[in-house]
């Protein structure tokens, strides 16, 4: 018995016990808790399901035939439940026929005790099933410590890579940019010197190649914003008035199915952003929102103050624990599904068309999020709808928007 | 017309900023990297240096910082792409630290050029 002796811990064990007959299993439960257990009693299976979300029991100890649902009904019950499968379930029985303990074992049942029952036999099996329930527990806790494991390595994985694609896309803008200064330089070069050459065809084609090299540049813009979080501008305090400017502006390249929605929170702390930078990041997400919704549905915009924000940024996947001004983008389009989502910032992953996007609208979100220590968050469900969300950080000294657009700009924080 | 010092790594750019010069009647010289770029200067003493940041052997902050010392009112236009070859950190606004009178962004219009070129001109200079 000495060797057999269990931790103290697990003397702790919550063990529920349940017996329609109140003598039984009054002394059923004066025995486990002579022995150290924690014990709860129900007088039947249906207030045993009632007592399960209070008391937590690790062991359940159930008799068999009771008025209502009976024993074997009650394993399966709890069976059905919400880990449900770890629970450990001991059957008080005086049917010791053969096929009636193989029912009780097929309804879930993991061990049985004959009645009338011996207090030694009633020790003994508990303390067999606490330890079980103990290895169990040891086993899902290991289970559980690995998948944490696999997913911090994931999201390092994952945040190198964006790292990594930020540095690439910096050197590719960086070579571009002197391939195109001696494109567009020349061209230029080239229109001035020689006007009206060959009827003034020659001045068209080169026009041309002027408005392709324009239009490299622009992406090329759009790249350096990914890989460097923008550059500086005009700062703004982020405030419901901006963000009505910003809608106004978005108006025209929405259709007429779709409606915008605007809710912005007028108590909220002081965070200055670049105004170009806003109108760029909301123009791209609700572009996308439109695409996502094929023309028609509803684009929900929020501005709000987020206290204690638990989550993981979607794109860098830091692990995010403070105070946030958050600007939502909701939509009720198609959604995007899990392996989209792994590659949603990826500089030139596109789920549009070929033609229809160029693939860098979220990298440029992501670029200039984190320029400004923000972060994104994305909830999505397929066929229900997106939600992205802008996380812009919140410093606890500064004052409230408002107070500062009427008063002007004192000591603030402020983002590039 | 001035006398003006063009430093660029990249040939295609180098000629092209050459000839949008010399059409506006200047005196160019050439250098491809910073080292070269120090030279030249010395020797030619030109009115105005128009330079690249990003380049190998000696990059265009550490040669305007050098030329700086010998030639305290040096008349400096620097021009870049943006960013590192492998990075994404910007030089230009380091460029206008240490002294350079205009920065021009990659790629800019002939425009842009010729009035940076103007209003450098017009700064105090040594000559």
């Amino acid at each position: 018995m000495a060797e057999l002796a269990e931790q103290p811990s697990a003397k702790k064990t919550r063990i529920l016990v349940v017996d329609d007959d109140p003598f039984l299993r009054q002394e059923i439960a004066l025995h486990l808790m002579g022995a150290g257990y924690q014990v709860e009693t129900a007088e039947s299976a249906a207030q045993a399901l009632e007592v399960m979300d209070a008391f937590h029991p690790k062991i359940v100890l159930t008799d068999w035939i009771m008025e209502g649902m009976d024993g074997l009904a009650l394993c399966r019950a709890l069976r059905q439940r919400k880990n449900g499968r770890l629970l450990y379930i001991i059957l008080l029985t005086s049917h010791d026929a053969e096929d009636s303990l193989v029912s009780a074992f097929e309804s879930g049942t993991d061990d049985y005790i004959p009645k009338p029952v011996s207090p030694r036999i009633l020790l003994a099996r508990v303390q067999a099933g606490a330890r079980l329930v103990r290895l169990q527990l040891e086993v899902e806790q290991a289970r559980r410590e690995q998948a944490e494991r696999e997913r911090m390595a994931q999201q390092i994985q994952r945040a190198h890579k964006m790292q990594a694609i930020g540095s690439l896309t910096g050197g590719i803008a960086h070579n571009f940019n002197n391939y195109l200064a001696a494109i567009l330089g020349y061209t230029e070069l080239a229109r001035e010197m020689f006007p009206g050459v060959g009827d003034g065809q020659l001045d068209e084609f080169l026009a041309n190649i002027q408005q392709a090299g324009s239009e490299a540049r622009d992406l090329v813009i759009s790249l350096r914003s990914f890989s460097s979080g923008g550059s500086e501008s005009r700062k703004v305090p982020l405030l419901g008035v901006m963000l009505d400017d910003i809608v106004r502006m978005l108006q025209p390249v929405m259709t007429a199915s779709i409606r915008l929605k605007a809710d912005f929170e007028s108590d909220v702390p002081l965070v200055l952003v670049n105004q170009d930078q806003m109108y760029q990041m909301m123009m791209s997400l609700c572009i996308n929102a439109r695409e996502a919704m094929e023309g028609a549905g509803e684009i929900d915009l929020r501005l709000r103050h987020v206290h204690e924000m638990r989550s993981t940024c979607a794109s860098c996947h830091e692990w995010l624990d403070d105070d946030y001004l958050e600007l939502s983008v909701r939509d009720t389009g198609r959604g995007i599904d899990a392996e989209t989502l792994q590659r949603l910032f990826d500089p030139f992953f596109s789920s549009k068309d070929v033609g229809r996007g160029t693939g860098l609208g979220l990298s440029v979100v992501h670029g200039i999020m984190h320029g400004c220590d923000g972060h994104i968050l994305v909830d999505s469900e397929v066929g229900k709808g997106s939600c992205f969300r802008l996380l812009f950080p919140v410093d606890p000294l500064a004052t409230q928007a408002d107070d500062v657009a009427q008063q002007g700009v004192g000591s603030v924080r402020s983002f590039s | 017309m001035a006398k003006i010092l063009v430093v660029d790594d990249e040939a295609q750019v180098r000629g092209m900023l050459a000839k949008m010069l010399s059409v506006e009647h200047h005196e160019v010289i050439e250098a491809e990297n910073g080292v070269q770029g120090c030279k030249k200067y010395r020797e030619h003493q030109p009115d105005l240096l128009i330079t690249d940041l990003v380049m190998p052997e000696k990059n265009g902050i550490d040669m305007i910082m050098e030329l700086k010392k010998e030639f305290p009112s040096i008349r400096v236009v620097a021009i870049s792409g943006g960013g590192g070859i492998t990075g994404s950190f910007d030089y230009l606004p380091v460029a206008k630290l240490v002294g350079a009178l205009h920065i021009l962004q990659k790629p800019f219009t002939l425009q842009a050029l010729k009035s940076a070129v103007v209003e450098a001109l017009r700064a105090p200079g040594l000559h």
